[in-house]
């Protein structure tokens, strides 16, 4: 952790390919003064499984929303493709998706079909183009047979599989989950566990936030810990969790189970 | 809990498929019609209602108790017009002379339907028309802009009706009684709804926001079928009749 004020490189993992979002000395203060997030500094690239975990306040979902330019820094930059982002983030919401906690905040859709049809059709892509992403989404999250169901006869499950299918139609570079499994039964989250098995199986970029890392430690290429607005600990996966309990996180014990085991996947 | 009214109800029937601008122009036809109609017009008009109940699957059971406050509302028209327009007073009731007046009556029944008969066109316009197809109707009608916004207020009116039925319902189970202490339920029910309406409409802002979501957007193409002139015609002539008797 780096001192108050000091600006940190930006950080990133050096395997793959380009840098395609980063955020570059971020910082976030509240309108009462209080700092939300602190010289955050971190980059993320295509086809990679990054957890960021952190306590409950710990700044987590604020960097998600300054990710998908939904919240504007105080200080620093976020930086696409490595060019800053301006005024125009649609571009910026094209490459990068964001499931938002509260599933049903974030369904519109009065059945899964539309559900699944509204990012498309937001982005003005020809009608034999949605209707190819649709039938493909509802294949992958297995929401065919729900096609004329509405999003709020749905299990937890079920609705945040279809958040993350109306995120994933729209066809993202990068996609970032924030909390996925809060307020799901065990059914609801395997149901999730097994997206994102899937995500990460079709190379797809995904920025996991969450505090239960037991869930997904497995799937993680690398984990970042967030602790009071800042990046605390950042580093591939298999080297970072033993730092976790220092963070209030759950602590791993790597003493008696292997690494592999830190997935409630069946 | 989930609110009953002015969702979206997908069924297979023809008066889902029916092309959303016909939909609409029927509703707006008929709301017009409606309050230019009189006595028999009106009970023209009247039993279209169940019809398309019918046709559309919906239940009137359902609609009554979701749409509680609004039938009161029609009902408290009924009372209003009945005691306060001026006119001679009818036969007493079980011998009590009250001070209504026959024109006050029919005045009052009249009104009071057309009420009715509008909650219930627009319930079932509602339930058998998703509101993508609404806004590429508004779209076609009104332009883009507002196609848009009268797409997030339908969205957004049964989002607020399942918060203000989840206030209430966490009231109760608080132990407050709306029949004992009404002015303070009153009071914490609307600060309470107020924040809570403001903070998810917050949220599916962004949400929306997050998705790229503007009036400009992909349209599906309309499909006029033979249904579709079939319901036009059909419904232009019930209303001409109902103005002209």
């Amino acid at each position: 952790m780096s001192p108050e004020g000091e600006k940190q490189p930006v950080a990133a993992d050096d395997s793959g390919g380009g840098i395609l979002l980063a955020a570059e000395n971020v910082s976030h203060r509240f309108p009462g003064g209080a700092l939300g997030l602190e010289n955050v500094s971190a980059a993320f690239r295509p086809a990679r499984f990054v957890i960021i975990a952190g306590r409950n306040g710990s700044g987590k979902t604020l960097l998600a929303r300054h990710l998908v330019g939904l919240a504007s820094p105080s200080s620093g930059r976020i930086l696409l493709g490595g060019k800053p982002i301006r005024k125009d983030t649609r571009l910026l919401r094209r490459k990068i998706g964001l499931v938002f906690q509260d599933a049903d905040c974030q369904l519109v859709g009065q059945s899964v079909e539309e559900e699944l049809r509204f990012g498309p059709e937001n982005l003005c892509l020809p009608e034999e183009e949605i209707q190819k992403r649709v039938s493909g989404v509802s294949r992958l999250l297995g929401l065919e047979s729900l096609k004329n169901v509405p999003p709020s006869r749905l299990s937890g499950g079920e609705k945040r599989r279809l958040a993350i299918g109306g995120v994933l139609a729209m066809e993202p570079e990068i996609l970032v989950l924030d909390e996925p499994f809060a307020n799901l039964d065990y059914p609801g989250v395997v149901e999730v566990l097994k997206v994102l098995t899937e995500l990460k199986n079709s190379k797809r970029g995904v920025i996991l936030i969450t505090h239960e890392l037991e869930k997904t430690l497995a799937h993680a290429d690398r984990l970042i810990i967030m602790d009071r607005g800042r990046i605390a600990e950042d580093g591939p996966a298999r080297e970072t969790a033993p730092l976790a309990g220092k963070y209030g996180l759950h602590p791993l014990d790597f003493a008696s189970r292997s690494f592999g085991e830190y997935t409630w996947l069946p | 809990m989930a609110s009953l009214i002015f969702h979206y109800s997908p069924e297979e029937t023809t008066l889902h498929r029916l092309d959303p601008r016909v939909k609409m122009s029927i509703l707006m036809a008929a709301s017009a019609a409606l309050f230019a109609a009189e006595g028999r017009g009106l009970g023209l008009l009247a039993p279209a209602v169940p019809a398309l109940l019918a046709a559309g699957r919906i239940s009137p059971f359902r609609v009554f108790r979701a749409a509680f406050p609004l039938f009161c509302l029609a009902a408290l028209v009924f009372v209003c017009r009945a005691f306060l327009t001026p006119g001679a007073p009818p036969a007493q009731v079980f011998g009590w002379p009250l001070p209504l007046s026959k024109k006050g009556l029919v005045l009052g029944l009249e009104e009071a339907l057309r009420l009715v008969i509008v909650i219930f066109l627009c319930h079932a316009f509602i339930c058998v028309t998703p509101a993508a197809d609404i806004q590429r109707a508004a779209s076609f009608f009104a332009g883009k802009k507002a196609a848009l916004l009268m797409r997030l207020s339908f969205a957004m009116i049964p989002e607020l009706l399942d918060t203000g039925a989840e206030i209430l319902a966490a009231l109760s189970c608080r132990g407050l009684s709306f029949g004992r202490h009404p002015l303070r339920g009153l009071a914490l029910f609307t600060s309470a709804f107020t924040r809570k309406a403001a903070a998810r409409a917050s949220r599916t802002a962004e949400a929306l926001e997050a998705r790229c979501c503007g009036y400009r957007r992909t349209s599906r193409p309309f499909s006029p079928g033979p249904a579709d002139a079939v319901a036009l015609f059909l419904s232009a002539g019930i209303l001409a009749a109902s103005l002209l008797l």
